[in-house]
Parts: C-alpha cells; sequence; structure tokens
C-alpha cells in the first residue's frame, strides 16, 4: 500500500479537533458532577491547537497536493475555510458555556460534538473524492441534528432537529443517489480528478447530468437555498442560540466549500469541461429565488431568531451568485466568496451571541419588542449588535459591506449576469430595513421590561473578538483579501482537468 | 502635496466618540464646549489647509492624504485616502463654519434637553461622516461618508423619538435614501467595470479622455457613461431630494430645528449636487444624463415653490424652499455650470441656515408652536430674529447685491447660454432657463408670504402664548447675526466680474476653475438680460405677496382662495404626492404580498398539496400519516416540488423564437445560432426548407445553406433537439423566392 | 452474464416459492377445528391481561441502538480482516506472499477505529446506557 505516516501529517488538525472532542466525551462523564467550564477550556485548547496546525500548514499548501489515496486534497482553500471552521468552534464554545449554565441545561457533550461538526467541516473542505464529501457531510449533519435538539426540555428544540433529520435525511438519500449515478456514468470514477477527466465525455448522458442534479440538490439544501430552505426557520429557530449560529456560519461554509470545488472545478463553467450540463442557468434562478424569498419573508417576522434564519437564506442566495459567477468564468470570483463566508461567519455568530446574551433563564427575549431600550440599558452590547446588523445589511465600513461588495464586483464583470446583480443590491437594500427595525427598537424605544442579564467573562471575549473582526474586516480587508486570492486561486481552473 | 487631512474628520469623530463614552457624566457647559471645540477646531484646521497649503498644490490636483490601502486585490486598488482640492475644500469651508455655528446655536437651543450629550455626539458623528463624504478620493471612501451621513440624519430625525410621527418620519427618509443608496452602489459598480478604478481623479481623468469603456454603446443605445451617470444621479436625488424622491425631506423637519438648519439645508442635502460636480467630466460625457439632471432640477424648483405656497407650517415652507432650491443647484450643475451650481450650494448654505436658525428662535418665542397662520408682528417684539430674517429673506428672493441674487443669476444664466446639450438637446437649456426663472418668482413670492405672515401686522396668537414672546439668548443670537452677515455679502464671492471685464473678480469660478473647468462663457447680452429678469421677477413676488399679506391676510388673498378652492386645497395637500405613491405602490405592494401570502401559504401548500389528484394524495397522506411530526410533510412535498421544478427547468426544450433567413437569389441561408435558450447546450438540428417531411440537413451545426429549384413560396421548418434529454422544438419561417 | 442472473433469480424464486407453498399446504390441508380454548392467545391456558398495545420502556430500543451500532462496526473488521496481508505489506503481495517489508498501516488502522469503539462504549458505559436500572 502507498501509505507512510508523513500523510497523517496532512490532517493533523482534523486529528487535533476529532481526538479532543472524544476526549471531552470521556472527560464528560468521567469527571462527573464537576465545574463544566474545564471542558469548555479544553475544546478551546482544541481549537487554538488545530488553529496552529492549519497556519502551520499555508506556506507548504501553496500547491496543491493529494494524499490518502486521493481522499484527501491539501491547499490553500481548504485550509482557509478550516482556519474559518476552526474560529467558528471557538466562538461557538465561548458562547454556548454562559448560555447553557444561565438556561439549565448543562450538556458537557455540546463542546465535543462542536468539534466533531469541525471535523466534518474539515473533512467537506479537503474533500477529493466523493466519498470522503459524503463523510464529511454526514458527520456535519448528525452533530448538527444533535446540537440543535440538545435542550431537551424545551419543545422547540426537539422540534427543529426532528425537522432537520429528517429533511436531511432526505437530502442524503439524493446525495448518495447523485454520487452513485456520477459513478456509474463516468465509469467508476470517485475522484474529482478522475471525474473531471470524463465530464465532458459523460455530460452526453442524461443520468450523469442527472446525477450532478441530485448532488447539486442536496449540496443546497445545506445552504438552505430555496425551495430547499423550509427546514432552517424551525430549526434556526428552535436550537439553543449559540447552536444557530453554530450552523448558520459553519455548516454553510462547508457546504459552499464543497459547492466551490465540486462545482468550480468539476462541473466547470465555459472552458472547462462539463460546461453543457448548464447547472449555472439554474442556480441563477434559485439564487435570485432564495434571497427574494428570505429578504420577503424576514421582513414580516417579529422574532428576531426567526427572521435572522431567513436572513441566513437570503445571505445564501447573494452567495450563491458567487457561485453562479464562478460558472461563468469569472476570474476572482471564487476568492469574493470565500471572503464573503468569512466577513459572514464572524457576523452571524457576533449576532447570534448578542441573542444568546441578552435572553435570561425562562426569557429568551426573542422578539423585537423585548429589546427596546437595550441601548440605554447596556451600551456596549447594543452597539455590537447595531455593528453586526450593518454589517448584515452591508452597511460600510462594516465587513458585510466588503462582502457583498466584492461579490457583486466579480457578478458584474460578465453582463449576463446584471440581472442578478441589481437582484443582489435591491434585496440587499431591502434587507437594511427589517435590521434597521432591530436598532430602532434598541435606541429609540424605552425598556417594557428591566434588561438585565447574567454576567459571563467569556461572552463578552467571543462579542468584543467578533464585533473587532467585523469592523476590521470593514477597515483592513487587505490581509484577508489576499488570503481569501491565494485560496479562491487553488480552487480556480486547473489545468489540465 | 500632503497635509494631514485626516485631522478634519477625526476631530469630529474624536469629539463624538468621547461624549458618547463619557457624555453622562459631564456637565451641560462641558458637554457643549467639546463638541464645539471639536467642530470649531476642524473648521481652523480646513481654513489653513484651504488658504495656505492649497493655493500651492492648485496644479497637482490639491492636497493628498492616503491614510492606508485600504483594499488592493487584483484589479481593485482603493486607499483610504482623502484629497483637497478647490472643490472639496469649498464644501469643507462651508461644513465646518457653519456646522460650528450650529454647535454654537444649539447650545442654546437645546439647553432644556434631557439627552443633551448624545445630541451633541450625533452633531459632531455627522460632521465627520460629511466632512468623510466631500474629502473622500474614491467612490468608495464617499460611499462611507454617505451611508454614515444618512444613518446620522436618520437617528437625528427620530430624536424625539417619543412621538411617532418623528420615527415615522425618520423611516421614510430611510428607506427614500436606500433607494437612492441602490441607484449609488448599482453606479459604482458599473463605474468601474467601465473603467477599472473608483477613484475620482482616475474616473474623471478616463471620462475626459473618453475611455472605451465609458462611451461603448450599451443597452437603449446610450453609451455606459450615460447609464452610469444615470444611477449617480439616482443616488443624488434621493438624497438631495429631488422628485420623485423629494418626499422625505418635508418630514425629516420634524427633528430638532438644528438639525433642520444643518442636515437638512446646509449640507447633508446638497451632497448630491457635489457628487454631480465631483463627477462632471462623466458627466459631459453623456448629453442625455445632462439634460436629465438639469430638467429633473428645473422641475423640482417650481413644483416644490408651487407647494411652498400653501403651507402654513414655518419650517415646512422652508423645507419645500429647500427642495426648490437644490432644483436650482440640480439644474445648474446639469447645464454644465458647476462652479454656478457649488455657488448657489455655499449662498445657499448661509441664507438657508440662518432661516432656519430664525424659524428656531421664533418657535422659540412662541412656545414651541411653528403656526404662521397664529403668528404676525413679529418684527418689534424679537427685533434681532426679525432683522436677520429679513437680509436672509431679501437673499433668497434674489434681491440685488444680497448672497442669492449671483448665484441664482449665475445659474439662470448659464442654462440660457449654455452649449453641453448639443445640437438635438438645445431646446433643454432655455426651457431650464425659463422654468427657473418662473421658480425664482415663485420662490420670491411664498417667502415673502412668510415673511408678512410671521413679521408684518398685528399678533394673531392666544394671548398666553404672546405674554411669553422673547428674543432669544445670545449663544443663539450671535450665530444668527454671522449667517446674516454670509447671506448679505457672501455672493460677491463669486461677483460676475466677467460684466465689467474683470473675470478674476470672481474669486470662486477662479478658485474652482481647476477642479470644474472654466466658468461658462455667457454673452453680456444674455447676462444683462437675465440679470435684469430676475431683479424684476423678485420685486413683483415681493409686491405681489404685500399686496396679499402685507399686515397679514388681505382681501385679495381670501379673494383668491374663494375664486380657486380646488387649486388651493391641491397645493395646500401638496399636490397629493403621498397620497398618489400610497395608492400606486405602498397598496399594491401590500396587495402583491397578501395576494402572494395567498397563493403560496392558502393554495400552494395547503390546496395543492392536500386536494391534488388521489395517486399524488394517497402517497403524500401516507406519509404524512407515517411521519407525524406537524408540517414536515409539507417541508418534504416542497422539496420533492423543488427537486421537480429543476429538473423540469434542466430538460426544458430549447425555447427559441425565431431565426435568421438570407436570401440571395435561389438560395437561403438559415442560422439558428443565438436563439433564445439554445446557449451553451449541445443541440441538433433539423432543417426541412420546403416543410414537406423530408429533413434536408441535420446535424450539430446550427447553419445551414440550401439551394432552391424554382422561385415561390417555402416554408422552412426547423426542428432543434436536446439529444440529452429527447426532448424537441420547432419553429417555422414562411420566404418568398423570386 | 445474463445466464449467472438466471440461475440467481431461480434460486430466489426456489426459495421464496417453497416458503409461499408450504405455509398455503399447511393452510389448506390441515384440519381446521377451532374451540374457544384454541383461539385465546396463549393456549397454554395463561388469560391474557391487559392490552398488547402497551408502550415499550425506551430501554428497549436504547439497548436494541447500542446493540446495532456495535453490531454494524465489528462487521467492519471482517473486510478488513480478509484484507489484513495487503494491508500489512509495504509493497504489493506477490502470490500471496509479502516480499516488500512489513507495515504497520493493518495493525495501525485498526487499532484507531477500535480505539474510537472503545471510546464510545466507554461514555455510553458511563453514561449508565447499557446497564438496565
Amino acid at each position: 500500500m502507498s501509505f507512510d505516516l508523513s500523510q497523517l501529517s496532512a490532517i493533523v488538525p482534523l486529528i487535533i479537533v476529532t481526538g479532543m472532542g472524544c476526549l471531552i466525551l470521556l472527560a464528560e462523564t468521567f469527571a462527573r458532577n464537576r465545574a463544566r467550564t474545564g471542558l469548555a477550556s479544553l475544546a478551546l485548547g482544541g481549537c487554538v491547537f488545530a488553529f496552529v496546525a492549519v497556519a502551520a500548514q499555508w506556506d507548504a499548501a501553496a500547491t496543491k497536493t493529494t494524499v490518502l489515496q486521493g481522499m484527501w486534497v491539501m491547499d490553500r482553500m481548504a485550509l482557509f475555510l478550516d482556519a474559518t471552521f476552526v474560529a467558528t468552534a471557538a466562538i461557538t464554545v465561548l458562547i454556548s458555556g454562559p448560555f447553557m449554565r444561565e438556561h439549565g441545561f448543562e450538556f458537557g457533550e455540546f463542546y465535543g460534538i462542536v468539534l466533531f461538526a469541525t471535523g466534518g467541516m474539515m473533512m467537506v473542505s479537503h474533500a477529493d473524492h466523493l466519498l470522503m464529501l459524503l463523510i464529511g457531510i454526514e458527520t456535519t449533519s448528525l452533530a448538527a441534528y444533535v446540537l440543535t435538539g440538545c435542550w431537551r426540555r424545551n419543545a422547540r428544540s426537539s422540534e427543529g432537529a426532528m425537522k432537520y433529520f429528517l429533511m436531511g435525511a432526505f437530502a442524503t438519500g439524493f446525495l448518495v443517489y447523485g454520487m452513485a449515478l456520477i459513478y456509474g456514468t463516468t465509469g467508476g470514477e470517485m475522484t474529482y480528478a478522475g471525474i473531471a477527466a470524463k465530464a465532458a465525455v459523460s455530460s452526453n448522458s442524461s443520468l450523469f447530468v442527472a446525477g450532478v442534479y441530485f448532488v447539486l440538490i442536496a449540496l443546497i439544501f445545506k445552504v438552505a437555498a430555496v425551495p430547499f430552505h423550509m427546514w432552517a426557520p424551525d430549526t434556526y429557530e428552535g436550537a439553543p442560540t449559540p447552536a444557530t449560529g453554530f450552523m448558520a456560519a459553519g455548516v454553510k461554509a462547508a457546504a459552499f466549500g464543497a459547492i466551490l470545488r465540486l462545482f468550480g472545478t468539476v462541473f466547470g463553467g465555459p472552458g472547462l469541461p462539463g460546461e453543457p450540463i448548464g447547472w449555472v442557468r439554474i442556480l441563477a434562478t434559485v439564487a435570485i429565488l432564495t434571497m427574494t424569498f428570505g429578504n420577503l419573508a424576514a421582513l414580516r417576522q417579529e422574532n428576531i431568531k426567526r427572521m435572522l434564519a431567513y436572513s441566513s437564506i437570503a445571505h445564501a442566495g447573494y452567495l450563491l451568485v458567487g457561485v453562479v459567477a464562478v460558472g461563468v468564468g469569472i476570474a476572482g470570483a471564487q476568492s469574493a466568496v470565500l471572503f464573503y463566508l468569512v466577513t459572514y461567519t464572524f457576523t452571524t455568530l457576533g449576532v447570534f451571541g448578542v441573542i444568546a446574551w441578552v435572553g435570561k433563564r425562562g426569557d429568551e427575549r426573542l422578539f423585537v419588542d423585548d429589546w427596546a431600550g437595550l441601548g440605554t440599558a447596556r451600551p456596549a452590547l447594543a452597539l455590537a449588535m447595531t455593528i453586526f446588523l450593518l454589517s448584515l445589511g452591508g452597511v460600510p465600513p462594516t465587513g458585510g459591506f466588503f462582502g457583498k461588495f466584492y461579490l457583486f464586483r466579480a457578478a458584474m464583470q460578465s453582463p449576463e449576469l446584471y440581472p442578478l446583480v441589481i437582484a443582489g443590491v435591491l434585496n440587499s437594500v431591502v434587507s437594511v430595513y427589517y435590521y434597521l427595525r432591530v436598532v430602532v427598537a434598541m435606541y429609540f424605544r424605552d425598556a417594557t421590561r428591566p434588561l438585565d442579564s447574567y454576567p459571563s467573562a467569556s461572552m463578552r471575549a467571543a462579542l468584543v473578538l467578533t464585533a473587532i473582526a467585523v469592523v476590521v474586516l470593514g477597515l483592513f480587508p487587505g490581509a484577508v483579501v489576499d488570503w481569501a486570492g491565494g485560496a479562491g486561486a487553488a480552487v480556480a481552473k486547473v489545468a489540465g482537468l | 502635496m500632503s497635509f494631514s487631512l485626516r485631522l478634519i474628520p477625526l476631530l469630529p469623530f474624536a469629539g463624538a466618540t468621547v461624549l458618547l463614552l463619557f457624555g453622562r457624566a459631564f456637565s451641560r457647559q462641558w458637554v457643549h464646549l467639546i463638541a464645539c471645540l471639536a467642530i470649531g477646531t476642524a473648521f481652523l484646521v480646513s481654513a489653513d489647509a484651504f488658504f495656505t497649503a492649497l493655493p500651492a498644490a492648485h496644479e497637482s490636483g490639491g492636497l493628498h492624504d492616503i491614510v492606508w490601502a485600504w483594499f488592493a486585490s487584483g484589479d481593485l486598488k482603493v486607499d483610504l485616502a482623502f484629497r483637497m482640492d478647490a472643490l472639496s475644500g469649498v464644501m469643507c469651508l462651508i461644513i465646518t463654519f457653519i456646522g460650528t455655528l450650529i454647535h454654537i446655536y444649539s447650545a442654546g437651543y437645546m439647553s432644556h434637553e434631557k439627552d443633551y450629550a448624545r445630541f451633541f455626539a450625533y452633531l459632531n458623528l455627522f460632521c465627520g461622516a460629511m466632512l468623510i463624504l466631500v474629502l473622500g478620493d474614491s467612490l468608495p471612501v464617499m460611499f462611507v461618508g454617505w451611508e454614515g451621513v444618512g444613518l446620522c440624519s436618520y437617528l437625528l430625525i427620530g430624536f424625539w423619538y417619543g412621538q411617532t410621527a418623528n420615527a415615522n418620519a425618520g423611516k421614510k427618509a430611510f428607506i427614500t435614501n436606500r433607494i437612492g443608496d441602490f441607484g449609488f452602489l448599482l453606479g459604482m459598480f458599473l463605474l468601474f467595470s467601465a473603467t477599472n478604478t473608483l477613484d475620482m481623479p482616475g474616473i474623471n481623468a478616463a471620462a475626459k479622455a473618453g475611455a472605451a469603456g465609458l462611451t461603448e454603446i450599451s443597452w437603449m443605445g446610450q453609451p455606459v457613461a450615460f447609464w452610469a451617470a444615470l444611477f449617480l444621479f439616482v443616488g443624488a436625488a434621493g438624497k438631495s431630494a429631488q422628485i420623485p424622491l423629494y418626499v422625505w425631506l418635508p418630514d425629516a423637519m420634524a427633528g430638532p430645528t438644528p438639525v433642520s438648519a444643518l442636515i437638512h439645508a446646509a449640507t447633508m442635502v446638497t451632497a448630491g449636487v457635489y457628487m454631480v460636480a465631483r463627477l462632471g467630466a462623466l458627466y459631459l460625457l453623456s448629453p442625455a444624463a445632462m439634460a436629465i439632471v438639469a430638467l429633473v432640477g428645473a422641475a423640482t424648483a417650481i413644483f416644490a415653490a408651487i407647494i411652498g405656497f400653501a403651507q402654513n407650517d414655518f419650517k415646512k415652507v422652508l423645507a419645500y424652499s429647500t427642495v426648490s432650491q437644490l432644483g436650482f443647484m440640480f439644474a445648474g450643475v446639469g447645464t454644465g455650470a458647476f462652479g454656478s451650481g457649488v455657488f448657489h450650494l455655499y449662498t445657499h448654505a448661509f441664507f438657508k441656515a440662518g432661516l432656519f436658525l430664525c424659524a428656531g428662535s421664533v418657535m422659540h418665542a412662541m412656545s414651541g408652536s411653528g403656526d404662521i397662520t397664529k403668528m404676525g408682528g413679529l418684527g418689534r417684539k424679537i427685533p434681532w430674529t426679525h432683522r436677520v430674517f429679513f437680509v436672509c429673506w431679501l437673499a433668497i428672493c434674489g434681491v440685488p447685491i444680497f448672497s442669492g441674487f449671483f448665484s441664482k443669476d449665475a445659474i439662470v444664466a448659464g442654462a440660457f447660454a449654455t452649449h453641453v446639450f448639443g445640437e438635438s438637446l438645445s431646446w433643454v437649456g432655455p426651457v431650464v432657463g425659463t422654468v427657473l426663472l418662473l421658480a425664482a418668482l415663485c420662490t420670491s413670492f411664498y417667502m415673502s408670504r412668510l415673511y408678512f405672515l410671521v413679521f408684518s401686522g398685528e399678533c394673531r396668537a392666544d394671548h398666553e402664548t404672546q405674554h411669553h414672546i422673547h428674543e432669544s439668548p445670545i449663544e443663539m443670537v450671535g450665530p444668527l447675526v454671522v449667517l446674516a452677515v454670509g447671506a448679505g455679502l457672501g455672493g460677491l464671492i463669486g461677483f460676475p466680474g466677467g460684466l465689467f471685464g474683470h473675470e478674476e473678480w470672481n474669486l470662486l469660478g477662479h478658485w474652482l476653475e481647476p477642479v470644474v473647468g472654466p466658468e461658462l462663457h455667457i454673452p453680456h447680452a444674455v447676462e444683462v438680460t437675465v440679470m435684469a429678469a430676475s431683479t424684476a421677477v423678485a420685486f413683483v413676488g415681493i409686491f405681489l405677496a404685500r399686496a396679499f399679506f402685507g399686515g397679514g391676510y388681505r382681501e385679495p388673498a381670501h379673494q383668491f382662495a374663494r375664486s380657486m378652492p380646488g387649486f388651493v386645497a391641491l397645493v395646500r395637500d401638496k399636490f397629493r404626492v403621498d397620497e398618489l405613491y400610497n395608492f400606486f405602490i405602498v397598496r399594491p405592494l401590500r396587495f402583491v404580498s397578501r395576494g402572494l401570502f395567498v397563493i403560496v401559504d392558502r393554495i400552494v401548500i395547503d390546496k395543492a398539496m392536500v386536494e391534488v389528484p388521489a395517486a399524488i394524495v394517497g402517497v403524500f397522506g401516507r406519509a404524512a400519516r407515517w411521519f407525524q411530526a406537524g408540517d414536515a410533510q409539507r417541508y418534504l412535498a416542497t422539496f420533492a416540488i423543488g427537486v421537480a421544478a429543476i429538473f423540469y427547468l434542466a430538460t426544458r426544450p430549447p425555447a427559441p423564437d425565431a431565426f435568421k433567413v438570407t436570401i440571395q437569389g435561389t438560395a437561403v441561408d438559415v442560422d439558428a445560432r443565438g436563439v433564445a435558450g439554445t446557449a451553451g447546450r449541445t443541440l441538433l438540428y433539423d432543417f426541412d426548407f420546403e416543410a414537406d417531411g423530408t429533413v434536408d440537413r441535420k446535424g450539430s451545426s446550427p447553419t445551414a445553406h440550401f439551394v432552391y429549384e424554382g422561385t415561390g413560396t417555402y416554408v422552412i421548418r426547423v426542428t432543434i433537439k436536446d439529444p440529452r434529454w429527447g426532448t424537441s422544438t420547432r419553429l417555422e419561417q414562411k420566404v418568398r423566392i423570386q | 452474464m445474463t445466464s449467472d442472473y438466471i440461475a440467481a433469480t431461480l434460486a430466489i424464486l426456489a426459495g421464496v416459492g417453497m416458503a409461499l407453498l408450504l405455509t398455503m399446504v399447511a393452510q389448506h390441508v390441515g384440519p381446521h377445528r377451532p374451540t374457544k380454548a384454541k383461539q385465546i392467545p396463549y393456549e397454554a391456558g395463561s388469560d391474557v391481561i391487559g392490552s398488547p398495545r402497551a408502550r415499550f420502556s425506551v430501554k428497549f430500543y436504547q439497548v436494541a441502538i447500542m446493540f446495532l451500532v456495535f453490531d454494524i462496526e465489528a462487521a467492519f473488521l471482517y473486510p478488513w480482516a480478509v484484507n489484513y496481508r495487503k494491508l500489512s505489506c509495504l509493497g504489493p503481495l506477490q502470490d500471496g506472499v509479502c516480499t516488500a517489508g512489513v507495515s504497520f498501516f493493518g495493525l495501525g488502522g485498526v487499532m484507531v477505529f477500535m480505539a474510537v469503539l472503545v471510546v464510545a462504549l466507554a461514555y455510553v458505559w458511563r453514561k449508565r446506557a447499557i446497564g438496565w436500572e
């Protein structure tokens, strides 16, 4: 067998997060009745080590290499996403501890499962083989189902988990069926390179094309694109708030990573083999539907969590514009999507962090009216929320502005995509309206109930971190843009494919 | 040449930060001291930059200060950089100088306010954002300021958030401005894809050079420059309250009066004019875009002025007057008289700020009421306010020597003399000029009405209010007097020296020349005629108003109202534009959204999911019973329908509309390329040239050549097949072979 | 090719057919003399107590799931065992004999797998999921 231990060095970050996950599970059961903060520190430590390991691989990953029999690809795009996932996990860990303690469900496994999900996302971003993609997506999804349903005393949490699980299982069926069709019609190819080599020929087969569409459907289900979004509002609303942030940021980023790699290179756009598949056209329709539907539905919501669930659907729509731009062969569109993912990750985590911190036991304060007067009662928290909401709405000088700026600028380079850009800009203009409703409630209305909250250093640390990240991404996006550029180049059109 | 321009916006920002963080701990004296100091120092720095450093840098494009490389990726490089040339310098001086005066005034006006520190923090924040807007060297930086001032305006309109009207006004302003932002963003993207740069000098240089990307003909036969200019003008119209986006400004008067003066009269609302002047070279590329700007400006000028006739709220009159004056400015920049537009911006900043602050002072005296039907005879009771108002009134009416006269005259004369519209649109200039003269007449009339109703005759207020009438404190009157001096004599800075053979007497035009190009050359005859006409117009307006309203409501006013009650009511209701919007936009939208809800929720999901034919119902019904989990079955059904829809889209036969036939003698060439829905797909084409059922040419080539044996009329039938899904479409076309 | 499938189909048909046939034969050929005593669920004479639709304790499911999970994990060991020789050789096997030297991969891989299983087992054990209290 062509295997040696040195190949393991490529998956060190994965080993760290999953190993730490196992350790946390054991620690949780053996160190019963101890403070759960120890578990959080373990998880945090795992994230830090994993981050260091990812950073250490960055230089070497300038050229793409494949290890483990073509299962695992090492390139900057995967590492860029890895770093995002690890950061997502770390912030989720910081937020979730105080949240669970306050709401009285000390679910120690939470941290372990977050790390397992992170491992699954890494598999997705590194996958160079359909099976690895499947395993990664399933690992992530199973963990996400548990995270959604882990607040057992809360009926909505169970409901959300149940729906998510049912729909997710359905989508996985499509994924596996699609993979089987691709496997069959390409004559037994499972590696991306192998499929890409035969895509041009195979795309004359309707079964192959059907397989590609099945895979596409399964992946856009994970990002909650219309019409496969139905689970998102219930799930996001029901899940414990930190888990919502984790899913909205991390799971979405992983799925977009897979879409970029699979549809950007293997099933590519013009100039790439497989162009006649025609998915670009369809994804463009899906993108417009997704952002329009998400924003229109969010306009009517009174529940902030549900509103943000719809807003996250809308953001998937903007990101799909970037994917369409990748599909028509615009250089740099990949980087724009990746940069957008980073800004969206921090913003989303921050926004759900604030929501997690505003509520108290037995009183989650999820309605817009509940937020009245936050501006005077807790100015720093209100300021953070304002920053996040403005970033979601794409108002400068926050990171969200540049995310949208790069994305739409990339799409603007092809006149065919003008309708998409116009729809995107119009939608983001509309979206600011409902984001600002929360701001108005916070600053312009007087509190109806006292707004005090439990003290928490880790919550504060997480929110300060995310708020700073969002502002820095808006003021000094240079470094991250460069990294995203390197990462995007890794999945740009690859010679010889 | 470099200069620490960053200090100018940084100072107000620092003030805002300090006040927001520690404001509640300071006493009131400290609060306004900090705020005034911040903006005052910014004025001194601007003045230093403008008068000492700038003259040396005139030739090299002005002072430039790169704070940091904001973002750079591939071909896109934008610095967070500031640039002060004559144009942005003049704007800077206006903003900081008038800003300082209004800060001082606010110290008196808002002295009873609970949230004193927050108010001053927002004011400082606004000034900082506005300075970023004008100093920004690239469109993204400008957009930061653009959004910033919008946000501050929103915060300040809603400052007295207890009142629903204010919150609603804030919302209205916000939504209208977002429409404008939409235009700004699209314009920005378009400019970038056309010129590959976002720097103002870069864009202007590309426009001056007539870059191919800009002059290329695009949609509807207009060059790219036209669309970019038009989109940006949508942004400008939103911010500067032009037809049809002006509706927010009158409502914005719900905010505190100093805010109205600073934001909604002197500075923020002029941002659109500033932007058009800034990107003048771009606009000059497209006469059609210029014509739109000029015509919209002129239409707004007269439209808002007419609405001003019948308003009975002091601030509302001034608000419509602001909309109208902004129309003058747009007409100025739209006719290529960029210098004149900016000149009017400058004089307007003085007299309108003065008028608003007088309004504040009057309302202060009248126990907060702004109803002019209840005023009158205030001239004797608040003499200083009266004197200041008198000067500003003459200025806005355009009485010679006062500032408004020169600037308005420059715009009108420019409109008559301009050549920017070219041959086909040459009618635009004279039309705009005439409309503006009429608008000037209206302006003079409604402003005089305001003056006579408020200051002349007997007081119509109730006894209680009359008793309390008093002159405002010194910190309010002081700034008023300074503004009055500016409103009275400020126009001399743009003195039309050309008339006397001394071009150099026009200081402002001289300063602006390197940025916006030389002043329009206006023939003496035109200049003199226009001056005479506008002087006449100003006096006619004043005397008419005096006949109607001198010393209170006179008989002619009543007669007029009685003879045309419908018209007066229509004007008083602001031509019912809000109602029109409500009827044509808001209600249909609500209707559509409710309809969508009914169709999607009630019919598609409830009915179609539940009551479709038995087979499907059976399948889903069984699934539903099996799952027993609330709505999940509907979700899955939607999922399945989504999959079906995607496959329907994917397998849909190509939907071409027509193919191209070229006839040469008895030979025909058929070209089915590029018909809709065929791009990017591998298709097979069958050509049947006689429609007799035998395929004459077939294969994957979309073109075919055929020679008919004789003349006559034939039908060509083309069948396009998608081999992958086995779908096909058939097209037919008749040809006559002679 | 096709002939293989025919044989397999025949075998399946024969298997299923035999089962169906025997059931039918038993039903039709056997004597039917039902009495009341024979109709009760427990012919031995015990009376039925309560409804047969009683809810099972969730513990049954828990144990069943546990069993399934570990059972399937154990099943993964078969393909590993079959390929153990190949996996433990640095080079390709020649006639089933390894000449290239020993690789740790064969043993190491399954050790990692077992370690994960042990962690899981320890977890469910400590959570008292496999006891019956």
